[in-house]
Protein backbone atom coordinates (compact mmCIF):
# COMPACT_ATOMS: atom_id res chain seq x y z
CA UNK A 1 0.00 0.00 0.00
CA UNK A 2 1.16 3.83 -0.95
CA UNK A 3 1.60 5.88 2.00
CA UNK A 4 -2.27 7.37 0.81
CA UNK A 5 -3.82 3.60 1.16
CA UNK A 6 -4.11 3.35 -2.17
CA UNK A 7 -3.12 -0.09 -4.10
CA UNK A 8 0.20 0.23 -5.51
CA UNK A 9 0.02 -0.92 -8.92
CA UNK A 10 -1.96 2.08 -11.41
CA UNK A 11 -2.72 0.73 -15.02
CA UNK A 12 -2.24 3.46 -17.03
CA UNK A 13 -5.20 1.75 -19.29
CA UNK A 14 -8.89 1.95 -17.41
CA UNK A 15 -10.35 -1.57 -15.61
CA UNK A 16 -14.16 -1.99 -15.93
CA UNK A 17 -15.01 -4.47 -13.52
CA UNK A 18 -18.56 -5.93 -14.90
CA UNK A 19 -20.39 -7.13 -11.81
CA UNK A 20 -22.54 -10.63 -12.92
CA UNK A 21 -25.15 -8.89 -10.80
CA UNK A 22 -28.54 -9.92 -8.58
CA UNK A 23 -29.26 -13.32 -11.29
CA UNK A 24 -32.42 -16.08 -11.30
CA UNK A 25 -31.25 -19.56 -12.34
CA UNK A 26 -33.72 -22.67 -13.34
CA UNK A 27 -33.07 -25.61 -11.26
CA UNK A 28 -31.41 -28.73 -11.54
CA UNK A 29 -32.75 -31.55 -14.18
CA UNK A 30 -34.07 -34.47 -12.91
CA UNK A 31 -31.20 -37.13 -13.79
CA UNK A 32 -28.14 -35.11 -14.22
CA UNK A 33 -25.40 -36.72 -12.30
CA UNK A 34 -22.51 -35.66 -14.77
CA UNK A 35 -23.73 -32.14 -14.87
CA UNK A 36 -24.00 -31.84 -18.58
CA UNK A 37 -27.34 -33.52 -19.27
CA UNK A 38 -29.50 -31.12 -21.32
CA UNK A 39 -33.44 -31.19 -22.30
CA UNK A 40 -34.61 -29.65 -25.68
CA UNK A 41 -37.66 -27.44 -25.48
CA UNK A 42 -39.32 -27.55 -28.92
CA UNK A 43 -41.48 -24.74 -30.49
CA UNK A 44 -44.70 -24.39 -29.96
CA UNK A 45 -44.44 -26.79 -26.86
CA UNK A 46 -45.95 -25.41 -23.76
CA UNK A 47 -44.13 -25.51 -20.14
CA UNK A 48 -44.50 -24.53 -16.62
CA UNK A 49 -42.32 -22.48 -14.15
CA UNK A 50 -42.44 -23.99 -11.03
CA UNK A 51 -41.16 -22.18 -8.12
CA UNK A 52 -41.58 -24.70 -5.48
CA UNK A 53 -38.88 -26.61 -4.04
CA UNK A 54 -39.68 -30.23 -4.82
CA UNK A 55 -38.49 -29.64 -8.88
CA UNK A 56 -35.31 -27.98 -7.07
CA UNK A 57 -33.73 -30.93 -9.05
CA UNK A 58 -36.44 -32.32 -10.85
CA UNK A 59 -36.55 -30.27 -13.91
CA UNK A 60 -38.05 -31.72 -16.81
CA UNK A 61 -39.14 -30.27 -20.31
CA UNK A 62 -42.68 -30.08 -18.92
CA UNK A 63 -41.80 -28.91 -15.42
CA UNK A 64 -38.82 -26.17 -15.24
CA UNK A 65 -37.91 -25.16 -11.51
CA UNK A 66 -37.03 -21.32 -11.39
CA UNK A 67 -35.41 -20.56 -7.98
CA UNK A 68 -37.02 -16.86 -7.35
CA UNK A 69 -39.83 -17.35 -4.87
CA UNK A 70 -41.74 -14.34 -6.35
CA UNK A 71 -41.38 -15.11 -10.17
CA UNK A 72 -45.47 -15.59 -10.65
CA UNK A 73 -46.19 -12.21 -9.16
CA UNK A 74 -43.34 -10.33 -11.29
CA UNK A 75 -44.72 -11.68 -14.45
CA UNK A 76 -47.81 -10.96 -16.44
CA UNK A 77 -49.17 -12.61 -19.77
CA UNK A 78 -47.47 -11.52 -22.79
CA UNK A 79 -44.38 -10.87 -21.22
CA UNK A 80 -41.11 -12.92 -22.34
CA UNK A 81 -38.78 -15.24 -20.08
CA UNK A 82 -35.14 -15.93 -21.40
CA UNK A 83 -33.50 -18.82 -20.55
CA UNK A 84 -29.24 -19.24 -21.24
CA UNK A 85 -29.17 -15.10 -22.27
CA UNK A 86 -31.68 -15.94 -25.05
CA UNK A 87 -30.90 -19.17 -25.96
CA UNK A 88 -34.38 -19.73 -25.62
CA UNK A 89 -37.18 -17.50 -25.46
CA UNK A 90 -40.70 -18.17 -23.75
CA UNK A 91 -43.97 -15.94 -23.82
CA UNK A 92 -45.84 -16.10 -20.69
CA UNK A 93 -49.82 -17.23 -21.20
CA UNK A 94 -51.21 -18.53 -18.11
CA UNK A 95 -49.69 -17.33 -14.49
CA UNK A 96 -50.84 -19.17 -11.35
CA UNK A 97 -49.90 -19.28 -7.81
CA UNK A 98 -46.15 -20.11 -7.28
CA UNK A 99 -46.37 -21.36 -11.29
CA UNK A 100 -46.20 -20.07 -14.82
CA UNK A 101 -47.39 -21.15 -18.04
CA UNK A 102 -44.98 -20.31 -21.03
CA UNK A 103 -45.10 -21.36 -25.30
CA UNK A 104 -41.86 -21.59 -26.42
CA UNK A 105 -40.57 -19.14 -28.67
CA UNK A 106 -37.97 -21.08 -30.62
CA UNK A 107 -36.15 -24.40 -29.89
CA UNK A 108 -33.12 -24.71 -27.91
CA UNK A 109 -30.95 -26.97 -25.47
CA UNK A 110 -31.13 -26.42 -21.62
CA UNK A 111 -28.45 -27.57 -19.14
CA UNK A 112 -28.83 -27.47 -15.39
CA UNK A 113 -28.94 -24.20 -13.99
CA UNK A 114 -29.19 -22.06 -16.63
CA UNK A 115 -29.29 -18.24 -16.59
CA UNK A 116 -32.93 -16.62 -16.24
CA UNK A 117 -34.09 -13.22 -17.66
CA UNK A 118 -37.27 -11.33 -16.99
CA UNK A 119 -36.19 -8.46 -19.55
CA UNK A 120 -39.98 -6.70 -19.37
CA UNK A 121 -40.39 -7.97 -15.11
CA UNK A 122 -40.40 -5.46 -12.09
CA UNK A 123 -38.60 -8.02 -9.88
CA UNK A 124 -37.86 -6.91 -6.02
CA UNK A 125 -34.40 -8.44 -6.30
CA UNK A 126 -31.27 -6.90 -4.47
CA UNK A 127 -28.80 -4.64 -5.94
CA UNK A 128 -25.67 -6.86 -5.12
CA UNK A 129 -25.68 -10.46 -4.96
CA UNK A 130 -23.30 -11.83 -2.22
CA UNK A 131 -20.52 -12.52 -5.05
CA UNK A 132 -20.73 -8.69 -6.44
CA UNK A 133 -20.25 -7.79 -3.26
CA UNK A 134 -16.98 -9.99 -2.68
CA UNK A 135 -15.88 -9.10 -6.42
CA UNK A 136 -16.49 -4.77 -6.13
CA UNK A 137 -14.07 -5.26 -3.22
CA UNK A 138 -11.41 -7.51 -4.64
CA UNK A 139 -11.29 -5.28 -8.12
CA UNK A 140 -10.35 -2.72 -5.68
CA UNK A 141 -7.64 -3.30 -4.41
CA UNK A 142 -6.98 -3.86 -7.83
CA UNK A 143 -7.48 -0.16 -8.75
CA UNK A 144 -10.23 -0.69 -10.74
CA UNK A 145 -11.76 2.64 -12.62
CA UNK A 146 -15.45 1.72 -13.54
CA UNK A 147 -18.02 -0.83 -12.25
CA UNK A 148 -20.82 -1.49 -14.39
CA UNK A 149 -23.58 -2.49 -12.58
CA UNK A 150 -25.37 -5.31 -13.98
CA UNK A 151 -29.62 -5.27 -13.74
CA UNK A 152 -29.76 -2.06 -12.01
CA UNK A 153 -32.88 -1.77 -11.79
CA UNK A 154 -33.75 1.55 -9.69
CA UNK A 155 -32.40 4.84 -8.43
CA UNK A 156 -32.01 3.17 -4.83
CA UNK A 157 -29.92 -0.19 -6.16
CA UNK A 158 -27.17 2.79 -7.59
CA UNK A 159 -27.10 3.94 -4.11
CA UNK A 160 -27.04 0.70 -2.51
CA UNK A 161 -23.70 0.19 -4.87
CA UNK A 162 -22.16 3.70 -3.80
CA UNK A 163 -22.49 2.73 -0.13
CA UNK A 164 -20.63 -0.45 -0.54
CA UNK A 165 -17.96 1.22 -3.05
CA UNK A 166 -17.40 3.54 0.22
CA UNK A 167 -17.41 1.17 2.79
CA UNK A 168 -14.79 -1.12 0.98
CA UNK A 169 -12.70 1.77 0.76
CA UNK A 170 -12.88 2.79 4.10
CA UNK A 171 -12.14 -0.99 5.40
CA UNK A 172 -9.32 -1.27 2.57
CA UNK A 173 -7.79 2.71 4.34
CA UNK A 174 -8.06 4.08 1.48
CA UNK A 175 -7.41 8.10 2.10
CA UNK A 176 -10.42 10.20 1.71
CA UNK A 177 -9.73 11.93 -1.18
CA UNK A 178 -8.77 8.93 -3.45
CA UNK A 179 -10.89 8.79 -6.17
CA UNK A 180 -13.45 5.72 -5.80
CA UNK A 181 -14.39 4.16 -8.82
CA UNK A 182 -17.12 5.29 -11.39
CA UNK A 183 -20.68 3.49 -11.45
CA UNK A 184 -21.97 2.67 -14.93
CA UNK A 185 -25.51 0.94 -14.48
CA UNK A 186 -26.81 -1.37 -17.07
CA UNK A 187 -30.49 -0.96 -18.34
CA UNK A 188 -31.24 -4.36 -19.32
CA UNK A 189 -34.93 -4.62 -17.87
CA UNK A 190 -38.31 -2.43 -18.55
CA UNK A 191 -38.05 -1.71 -14.68
CA UNK A 192 -34.59 0.43 -15.67
CA UNK A 193 -36.37 1.99 -18.32
CA UNK A 194 -39.04 2.94 -16.23
CA UNK A 195 -36.35 4.50 -13.67
CA UNK A 196 -33.77 6.01 -16.10
CA UNK A 197 -33.88 9.51 -14.91
CA UNK A 198 -33.52 8.05 -11.79
CA UNK A 199 -30.76 6.27 -12.70
CA UNK A 200 -28.87 8.83 -14.44
CA UNK A 201 -28.59 10.88 -11.82
CA UNK A 202 -27.33 8.58 -9.45
CA UNK A 203 -24.77 6.65 -11.78
CA UNK A 204 -21.96 8.33 -13.55
CA UNK A 205 -22.72 6.48 -16.83
CA UNK A 206 -24.70 4.25 -18.59
CA UNK A 207 -25.07 1.23 -20.72
CA UNK A 208 -27.65 -0.34 -22.39
CA UNK A 209 -28.17 -3.95 -23.28
CA UNK A 210 -28.95 -4.76 -27.18
CA UNK A 211 -31.10 -7.43 -26.14
CA UNK A 212 -33.69 -5.01 -24.42
CA UNK A 213 -33.90 -3.34 -27.55
CA UNK A 214 -34.92 -5.91 -29.21
CA UNK A 215 -37.34 -7.81 -26.79
CA UNK A 216 -39.28 -4.36 -26.85
CA UNK A 217 -39.63 -4.38 -30.72
CA UNK A 218 -41.09 -8.00 -30.40
CA UNK B 1 -31.82 17.51 -59.60
CA UNK B 2 -32.68 16.12 -56.12
CA UNK B 3 -30.96 17.82 -54.29
CA UNK B 4 -32.71 21.23 -55.97
CA UNK B 5 -36.11 20.06 -55.19
CA UNK B 6 -34.93 18.89 -51.55
CA UNK B 7 -33.04 22.52 -51.32
CA UNK B 8 -36.58 24.16 -52.54
CA UNK B 9 -39.06 21.99 -49.95
CA UNK B 10 -36.93 22.69 -46.83
CA UNK B 11 -36.81 26.12 -47.43
CA UNK B 12 -40.64 26.14 -48.13
CA UNK B 13 -40.98 24.07 -45.03
CA UNK B 14 -38.67 27.11 -43.67
CA UNK B 15 -40.87 29.86 -44.30
CA UNK B 16 -43.91 28.06 -43.04
CA UNK B 17 -42.26 27.14 -39.70
CA UNK B 18 -41.15 30.30 -37.13
CA UNK B 19 -38.11 28.20 -36.77
CA UNK B 20 -35.16 30.23 -38.19
CA UNK B 21 -32.74 27.44 -38.90
CA UNK B 22 -33.14 24.42 -41.26
CA UNK B 23 -31.02 21.69 -40.71
CA UNK B 24 -29.54 21.18 -43.91
CA UNK B 25 -28.80 17.73 -44.92
CA UNK B 26 -26.26 16.38 -47.69
CA UNK B 27 -28.90 15.96 -49.95
CA UNK B 28 -30.45 19.30 -49.38
CA UNK B 29 -27.41 21.30 -49.96
CA UNK B 30 -23.99 21.03 -52.62
CA UNK B 31 -20.72 22.73 -52.17
CA UNK B 32 -21.48 26.02 -53.55
CA UNK B 33 -24.88 26.35 -53.42
CA UNK B 34 -26.45 29.47 -51.40
CA UNK B 35 -29.10 29.26 -49.12
CA UNK B 36 -31.29 32.72 -48.79
CA UNK B 37 -28.14 34.58 -50.21
CA UNK B 38 -25.69 32.96 -48.10
CA UNK B 39 -23.27 30.00 -49.18
CA UNK B 40 -23.33 27.32 -47.06
CA UNK B 41 -19.97 27.44 -45.52
CA UNK B 42 -18.03 24.41 -46.02
CA UNK B 43 -15.18 24.72 -43.32
CA UNK B 44 -15.27 24.90 -39.99
CA UNK B 45 -12.49 27.48 -37.92
CA UNK B 46 -12.21 24.89 -35.26
CA UNK B 47 -8.69 22.87 -35.23
CA UNK B 48 -9.42 19.45 -36.13
CA UNK B 49 -8.19 18.16 -32.15
CA UNK B 50 -6.54 14.58 -33.51
CA UNK B 51 -4.08 16.47 -35.10
CA UNK B 52 -2.69 17.85 -32.44
CA UNK B 53 0.41 15.89 -30.56
CA UNK B 54 0.91 13.08 -33.45
CA UNK B 55 2.10 9.90 -30.72
CA UNK B 56 3.60 6.79 -31.73
CA UNK B 57 3.64 7.05 -35.57
CA UNK B 58 -0.52 7.27 -35.70
CA UNK B 59 -1.76 9.99 -37.49
CA UNK B 60 -2.84 11.43 -33.81
CA UNK B 61 -4.61 11.36 -30.70
CA UNK B 62 -7.15 8.90 -30.05
CA UNK B 63 -10.29 10.20 -29.75
CA UNK B 64 -12.54 7.78 -29.64
CA UNK B 65 -11.79 5.22 -26.62
CA UNK B 66 -12.20 1.07 -27.06
CA UNK B 67 -13.63 -0.67 -24.33
CA UNK B 68 -12.17 -4.33 -24.87
CA UNK B 69 -13.69 -7.27 -23.20
CA UNK B 70 -10.16 -9.38 -22.43
CA UNK B 71 -11.32 -12.90 -22.72
CA UNK B 72 -9.45 -16.44 -22.94
CA UNK B 73 -8.16 -15.85 -26.39
CA UNK B 74 -6.62 -12.15 -25.34
CA UNK B 75 -5.40 -12.70 -21.89
CA UNK B 76 -2.30 -13.73 -23.01
CA UNK B 77 1.00 -11.21 -23.33
CA UNK B 78 1.32 -11.56 -26.70
CA UNK B 79 -2.38 -11.09 -28.35
CA UNK B 80 -3.01 -8.33 -25.21
CA UNK B 81 -0.09 -6.20 -26.24
CA UNK B 82 -1.60 -6.11 -29.37
CA UNK B 83 -4.82 -5.41 -28.29
CA UNK B 84 -2.93 -2.55 -26.19
CA UNK B 85 -0.81 -1.35 -29.20
CA UNK B 86 -4.04 -1.12 -31.16
CA UNK B 87 -6.00 1.51 -29.22
CA UNK B 88 -7.18 -0.39 -25.99
CA UNK B 89 -8.75 2.20 -23.21
CA UNK B 90 -10.76 0.08 -20.82
CA UNK B 91 -10.06 -3.86 -19.73
CA UNK B 92 -13.75 -5.17 -19.32
CA UNK B 93 -13.13 -7.88 -16.87
CA UNK B 94 -16.46 -9.75 -17.42
CA UNK B 95 -17.08 -11.43 -13.55
CA UNK B 96 -20.12 -13.53 -14.69
CA UNK B 97 -17.82 -15.80 -15.78
CA UNK B 98 -13.94 -15.03 -14.90
CA UNK B 99 -12.09 -16.79 -11.68
CA UNK B 100 -9.74 -14.95 -10.00
CA UNK B 101 -7.37 -16.75 -10.80
CA UNK B 102 -7.79 -15.49 -14.50
CA UNK B 103 -8.43 -11.88 -13.74
CA UNK B 104 -5.13 -11.85 -12.14
CA UNK B 105 -3.46 -13.18 -15.09
CA UNK B 106 -5.05 -10.51 -17.13
CA UNK B 107 -3.75 -7.67 -15.08
CA UNK B 108 -0.62 -9.04 -14.65
CA UNK B 109 -0.32 -9.45 -18.40
CA UNK B 110 -1.87 -5.92 -19.03
CA UNK B 111 0.80 -4.29 -16.65
CA UNK B 112 3.63 -6.25 -18.55
CA UNK B 113 2.49 -4.50 -22.07
CA UNK B 114 1.85 -1.65 -21.02
CA UNK B 115 5.38 -1.61 -19.83
CA UNK B 116 6.89 -3.08 -22.90
CA UNK B 117 4.95 -0.80 -24.96
CA UNK B 118 5.79 2.36 -22.91
CA UNK B 119 9.61 1.34 -22.75
CA UNK B 120 9.66 0.54 -26.38
CA UNK B 121 8.05 3.48 -27.62
CA UNK B 122 7.75 6.44 -25.54
CA UNK B 123 10.30 6.78 -23.00
CA UNK B 124 13.76 7.66 -22.19
CA UNK B 125 15.25 4.78 -19.53
CA UNK B 126 18.13 6.17 -17.34
CA UNK B 127 20.23 3.83 -14.89
CA UNK B 128 21.84 5.38 -11.93
CA UNK B 129 22.81 3.88 -8.96
CA UNK B 130 21.14 3.95 -5.53
CA UNK B 131 22.05 2.32 -1.86
CA UNK B 132 24.26 -0.20 -4.06
CA UNK B 133 21.41 -1.33 -6.48
CA UNK B 134 22.01 -0.11 -10.33
CA UNK B 135 18.82 0.75 -11.31
CA UNK B 136 16.82 1.51 -14.34
CA UNK B 137 14.29 4.78 -14.01
CA UNK B 138 11.97 5.35 -16.93
CA UNK B 139 9.71 8.44 -17.04
CA UNK B 140 6.73 9.69 -18.70
CA UNK B 141 4.08 11.92 -18.44
CA UNK B 142 1.80 9.20 -17.13
CA UNK B 143 4.22 7.41 -14.31
CA UNK B 144 7.61 6.71 -12.99
CA UNK B 145 8.93 3.01 -13.08
CA UNK B 146 12.01 2.08 -11.24
CA UNK B 147 13.08 -1.73 -11.48
CA UNK B 148 16.71 -3.47 -10.38
CA UNK B 149 18.69 -4.53 -13.32
CA UNK B 150 20.50 -7.51 -13.18
CA UNK B 151 24.04 -5.82 -13.77
CA UNK B 152 26.39 -5.65 -10.71
CA UNK B 153 26.87 -1.74 -10.18
CA UNK B 154 29.76 -0.38 -11.04
CA UNK B 155 32.19 1.18 -7.88
CA UNK B 156 34.04 4.04 -10.64
CA UNK B 157 30.66 5.46 -11.92
CA UNK B 158 28.61 7.17 -8.99
CA UNK B 159 26.93 9.69 -11.36
CA UNK B 160 23.44 8.77 -13.36
CA UNK B 161 24.22 7.65 -16.97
Amino acid sequence: MSPSGAPETQHIRSLLLDTRGPEIRSGKLKDDESGHHTITLEKGNTITLQTSAEYAEASTEHDLYINYAGLSKSLNPGMKVLLDDGAVIMTVTEVGDGTVTCSIDNSGDIRSRAGVNLPMAETDLPAMSDKDKADIKYGMTKDIDFIAASFVQSAEGVREIKEHVKNCAKELGWADDYPLPKIISKIESASALIHFDDILNESDGMFSSLFLKESFQQ
Amino acid sequence: MFSRIALSTALKSASRSSRSFVQPTRAALKIGETRGGVALSTKFDLPDPGRFCPIRGTKGIQLTKIVATIGPTSEQLGPLTEVCENGLSVMRLNFSHATTEEVELRLTNLEAAEVSLENVKNYFPIICHFNEWLFHIVISKYLLLYYPTTTKPNPNNNDCI
